[in-house]
């Protein structure tokens, strides 16, 4: 099998856009402190694929120490 | 059909709750290793059960994806009446977080291509209707033998 450098593990959570429409409002989804102000109900909006993309930003910042 | 037992060969196994179990097997034939994560369904909990099968059932969706750019893939997905379980190829390597706690600190440059591959495997599961909703450095694996140049 071949070897890949980095993966993304753990769809536990993951969901279709569909679902994530119908999600209850104020309803926390995902990981402290890397969380999108969706996940964290703090806005009206629902959660969506631009989710994902705002938490890549605290995700790069988490490596270098 | 044959049986998990008849094809892998136990190796070593470790509880991390009294309901999760993560066991390392090697399959008879080639001698690959897979690491086995099975949840056990506790009894006299209305829903558990449904719960644990929603949550199988999430985790193997994307083994529908032909050739995932760096999104871990499961062998097999199964389940009996008490027991759901997924069977991951077993690779050397840790979570970008202890990688940061050995090395100390990751070069800009290799940042970059860890983002890069981050957005590639994210741009893949989007193009699908599939939102991750739980991206966090513990979620990243990192090859330690490979780095984030292999793809």
């Amino acid at each position: 099998m071949k070897e890949r450098g980095l993966e993304l593990l753990d769809f536990g959570l993951s969901m279709l856009e569909e679902e994530a429409r119908k999600l209850p409002e104020g309803r926390i989804v995902g990981t402290m402190p890397y969380l999108s102000p969706e996940q964290m109900g703090f806005t009206d909006f629902k959660i969506d694929p631009r989710s994902d993309l705002f938490c890549v930003e605290p995700c790069s910042l988490a490596l270098p120490r | 059909m044959e049986t998990l037992q008849q094809k892998f060969r136990h190796n070593q196994s470790y509880f991390l709750q009294p309901r999760q179990r993560r066991i390392l097997v090697k399959k008879k034939e080639t001698g690959e290793r897979f690491l086995l994560k099975s949840l056990t369904e506790q009894k006299g909990v209305s829903g558990d059960a449904i719960q644990k099968k929603n949550t199988v059932q999430k985790r193997g969706r994307h083994r529908i994806f032909a050739r995932p750019p760096n999104i871990a893939r499961p062998a097999l997905t199964f389940a009996d009446e008490t027991t759901f379980s997924i069977l991951y190829p077993y690779r050397r390597g840790s979570s970008s977080c202890k990688i940061c706690e050995v090395k100390g600190a990751i070069a800009p440059d290799e940042t970059l291509l860890y983002v890069q591959q981050v957005l590639d495997a994210l741009e893949y599961i989007h193009a699908r209707g599939i939102i991750h909703c739980d991206l966090n450095p513990n979620n990243i694996y990192i090859n330690e033998r490979t780095g984030p140049g292999a793809s």
